[in-house]
């Protein structure tokens, strides 16, 4: 039982960080809490930087793993909180109370992911998952003043605690069919392809229960609600950290612990995906809400990405490192763009976006490129991405998934378009040019910048990305 | 020029003049439309390089560039021509050129935006052409389709949001069935030889399992067929044409329907025995295009409606050569691309010049035009010849080619399309009848011939290349011959059937 505290040391800077700005609110009296926000952005960045590296290997007694396939998460993580962070210095304003515990909860937030992407067994899964869900229920319903917000809250609660009891149903079953919760022992334990019935009871409840975190099908429904009602800096940390969080796990679990298996549950994520494929985009459609119609369409994504876990192959968990990669810096340039433009003008519906190409052509042009690179147009960021995902789909022969995934693709293409449309060739209601401050600026340019650059050059990431899934199919058989 | 990247070059021109065109302040009209210019002619002149330079009795891919890209999954920057792509360069960028000279006379406002978002598409166009990586056709594709949406979006005329949102979903649904199709090429080539690329070159090397290549041909024919635009996938392209500014609609219809069946003859190439199999069932649903398209354009009331669906017809003809799989055959098919290319730029250009003053392009609100527009009357009524296939002009010399093809496979098809001519020349001989004779109208006295030497010059080189080719048309066909010989060998020379 080696406890080996060293290798989880960004999880406690970012713990630790999260702390200092809890204690900072006893000597803080009322106004903004920028610098608590610039604190957890020192702290997320310093924590990135000891990840740098970082020696691989296994802590707390066998339940947390150190490897590539966490390193390159957690960066992912800290690099969305980052961003979080800053969209929720520009939203700071619309938060009525507790301000500094709003980035504190962030930052718990973001330490329990940490340790999701880290998790080699089910009990530190369970553990972690339950830590970032407890902060997002928070965070969900932040503005108590809104109704919108308060049911968002509730409504992810409930769901949350739903799939919650799945999951610890689930993780019972497997355990006694099995005898372990360590990742590597029950993979050890299915090498001879146990198909025992409780096992395969296990096996559906805990695919079931993990829908919740990826906002898939069946447990989706709090997904446009949530990102409707919730502030929006929280809209974007669920979309994007959230979201790759939960597929961290659904690659250790499904792609190690239960591979062997894999015939089992195969079909089963390729029913979850395709249902959510349909839903999620067909229900987008008519959205007139600028967040919920991405929160339909995260679950059209978590569609994708299920296509791949269903692949079961090093190409498809590339394809979703890929993919949660090139997603996360879409989502996160709209959704800081929609915070912009919601402080000048107060609205989210797609028909007050009206001729936004002439009143703020930075803005409009961020949401382009970055809902474009959603709906998987080239030469975006996600085009790469999801030709990824067609490609590990087509290689293992899911092709009625594949052509499912190429008609919901163009169903994507058409509800961004209507953004698109209203802002490029409707005239505005008024013509007053909304002003964007110089760091926003920055950040979104960077957001383009880095859009494109996936699409045009993707060879260093798809490089990396595949490496990892090497090293990681290498290690688990 | 030895080692000179000549056709990165062509590519590269409009894509350069987009990026600088993003530090011209809209204001500075002239100098946004000298550097669209240039960079068009910079293209234009380099296509004709290649058309000379071209060894026609080396034959093959010639001027071939290639960069590794994504080497994990072998995707490379890979660029070469054989013959059929040298046409279709020259093509392309005759249509920019004069479309960009179309859109100095037709387009008044946000201009810059105007140019930069052709000149992407352009430079997609070329690119495609261009590709031997199958991934970078892909995307050099959608990078022509993309422009579309806002071009048609700001620009366009009556009915734009719909149609470009149509159009739009309609081509990227198209490409991606395609994608399907090439990713399943990219991945039983790679599992046969365990060296995974989406280089054509290499993979057209290979001969896969003749039920695997039926199988594979379908996606690929449909995914390009919506582009061409097959029936029953064409609805986007008439509504599209329609909707869209001039310059738009000369590309849309001369360059972009070309890219479908350019498509289908790279799927030819790399799946020779899919192909065979399915050209039989090419060349009946050819015959539906020619004649659902002739009817629907003779009961069209609306020029550029008329000539969109029109464009549907003639498509079919180009199916119809590609279908017989023979040397004259296939030679007549891209032969005809190119005409019915430079064909259609001309009349949406016309169309399109008589629009912007008029405001109306309904044949029946007009009458007795050639007394006022006596140049653009003549040269409509030699469009109108050269579409109903005419001697003298381009596309009579590639029909032709086509029937007589077509004849030695399938001669039923080819009788019953013989009289798809007469549809022609009905429905566009009636135009020049409606529109240009008969009695002049007072409403129309306001509207102006084009005089100056830019509202003419897109036109004049337009009809220049026409009758260059319709009189001499071994210009062409010795050149497309080298690209048509290999394919159409490689076709015949699979087992099956």
């Amino acid at each position: 039982m080696e406890m080996n505290l060293l290798l989880a040391v960004p999880e406690f800077i970012v713990l630790g960080t999260a702390f200092i700005i809890l204690v900072m609110e006893f000597f803080m009296t009322g106004g903004s809490r920028k610098v608590s926000a610039v604190i957890g952005i020192i702290g997320s960045v310093a924590a990135a930087v000891s990840l740098i590296n970082m020696p691989v290997g296994r802590a707390l007694g066998g339940l947390y793993i150190q490897d590539q396939l966490a390193i390159f998460f957690k960066w992912l993580f800290l690099f969305v909180t980052i961003i979080v962070l800053y969209i929720t210095m520009v939203y700071e304003h619309k938060i009525e109370r507790w301000k500094g515990e709003f980035y504190s909860l962030v930052m718990f937030g973001l330490s329990g992911m940490m340790f999701m992407a880290s998790s080699a067994d089910f009990i530190s899964f369970y553990v972690s998952l339950e830590l970032v869900a407890v902060c997002l229920y928070v965070l969900a319903a932040f503005n108590t003043g809104n109704r919108l917000s308060v049911e968002a809250g509730l409504k992810y609660l409930v769901t949350g605690a739903l799939a919650s009891g799945f999951l610890v149903y689930g993780i019972s079953f497997i355990y006694g069919a099995t005898g372990s919760t360590g990742f590597t022992d029950i993979a050890v334990a299915l090498m001879g392809g146990d198909t025992s019935i409780y096992l395969m009871i296990g096996l559906a409840i805990t695919v079931l229960g993990l829908t919740f975190k990826v906002s898939s099908v069946p447990f989706h429904v709090w997904s446009p609600d949530v990102y409707q009602g919730s502030p929006t800096p929280v809209a974007a940390f669920l979309a994007s950290a959230s979201k790759a969080a939960g597929f961290v796990v659904i690659i250790r679990i499904m792609l190690s612990a239960l591979a062997g298996v894999k015939g089992e549950w195969v079909m089963l994520v390729s029913l979850i995906s395709g249902a959510s494929l349909i839903f999620g985009n067909l229900a987008a459609m008519p959205q007139k809400d600028i967040k919920r119609l991405i929160g339909y369409a995260g679950i059209g994504s978590a569609g994708y990405l299920l296509m791949a876990v269903a692949a079961a192959s090093e190409l498809g968990t590339g394809a979703i490192m890929f993919y949660m990669v090139a997603y996360s810096i879409g989502i996160l340039g709209s959704f800081l763009a929609i915070v912009i433009f919601n402080n000048s003008e107060g609205s989210d519906l797609i028909e007050s976006y009206a001729g936004l190409s002439r009143r703020s052509p930075l803005l409009a042009i961020s949401l382009f490129i970055g809902l474009l690179s959603l709906a998987g147009f080239p030469p975006l960021g996600g085009f790469i991405a999801k030709f990824y995902i067609f490609a590990a789909a087509v290689k293992e022969g899911l092709w009625a998934l594949a052509v499912i995934g190429v008609i919901m693709a163009i169903v994507s293409m058409y509800y961004f378009l209507l953004v698109v449309k209203s802002m490029y060739l409707r005239p505005p209601k008024n013509t007053d040019p909304i002003k964007v401050d110089c760091v926003s600026t920055v950040v979104l340019y960077i957001a383009n910048i880095a859009t494109l650059a996936l699409g045009i050059y993707p060879g260093p990431l798809t490089d990396w990305v595949m490496n990892i899934a090497k090293l990681f199919f290498k290690s688990t058989i | 020029m030895e080692g000179f990247p000549i056709l990165s070059a062509i590519i590269l021109a409009p894509l350069i003049a987009v990026v600088i065109l993003l530090f011209v302040q809209e204001r500075m009209i002239a100098l946004i439309r000298t550097i669209a210019v240039v960079s068009t002619s910079i293209s234009l002149i380099l296509s004709f390089y290649l058309l000379f330079a071209y060894d026609k009795a080396l034959g093959g891919y010639q001027f071939i560039e290639k960069i590794e890209w994504v080497k994990s999954l072998g995707i490379s920057y890979h660029l070469g021509v054989d013959g059929i792509s040298v046409a279709m360069l020259v093509l392309t960028s005759i249509v920019i050129f004069t479309g960009v000279f179309v859109s100095w006379v037709g387009i008044k406002h946000r201009i810059k935006e105007h140019y930069i978002f052709l000149l992407l598409l352009v430079a997609g166009v070329f690119g495609v052409f261009a590709s031997l990586d199958m991934l970078f056709f892909f995307l050099f594709y959608e990078l022509a389709v993309i422009p579309m949406y806002p071009l048609i979006g700001i620009w366009g005329s009556a009915n734009r949001e719909y149609a470009t949102m149509k159009l739009t979903l309609y081509l990227s649904l198209g490409a991606l069935f395609a994608l399907l199709g090439l990713l399943s090429i990219y991945f039983t080539s790679g599992a046969q030889t365990g060296v995974y690329t989406f280089d054509m070159l290499a993979i057209s090397q290979l001969s896969f399992d003749s039920g695997y290549q039926i199988k594979v041909f379908l996606p690929l024919l449909i995914g390009f067929g919506v582009l061409v635009p097959l029936a029953p996938f064409h609805s986007w392209s008439p509504i599209g044409h329609a909707a869209a500014p001039s310059a738009v609609s000369m590309l849309h219809a001369g360059v972009l329907m070309k890219l479908g069946a350019y498509g289908i003859i790279r799927a030819m190439w790399l799946v020779p025995e899919g192909a065979q199999f399915w050209m039989p069932w090419v060349a009946g649903f050819a015959l539906i295009n020619i004649f659902y398209g002739g009817m629907v354009a003779m009961g069209r009331k609306d020029m550029k409606f008329m000539i969109g669906y029109s464009s549907s017809s003639h498509m079919g003809y180009v199916l119809l050569g590609l279908a017989t799989v023979n040397y004259i055959g296939v030679n007549g098919a891209v032969l005809l691309m190119f005409a019915h290319g430079i064909m259609t730029a001309l009349a949406f250009s016309l169309i399109g010049f008589v629009y912007d003053q008029a405001h109306t392009r309904m044949m029946y609100d007009f009458s007795g035009l050639a007394k006022k527009l006596p140049f653009v009357a003549v040269a409509f009524a030699i469009m109108a010849f050269a579409s109903s296939g005419l001697p003298g002009l381009a596309n009579f010399v590639a029909e032709l080619m086509v029937f007589i093809g077509a004849f030695k496979e399938y001669p039923i098809h080819a009788i019953v399309a013989v009289f798809g001519i007469i549809v022609t020349a009905t429905y566009m001989l009636r135009s020049i009848r409606d529109v240009f004779f008969r009695e002049p109208q007072d409403k129309w006295d306001h509207l102006k011939d084009a005089t100056t030497f830019v509202e003419r010059l897109p036109f004049v080189i337009l009809i220049i290349v026409l009758m260059v080719v319709g009189f001499y048309p071994s210009i062409l066909v010795d050149l497309i011959n080298t690209g048509v010989v290999p394919l159409v060998d490689k076709v015949n020379a699979s087992t099956l059937g």
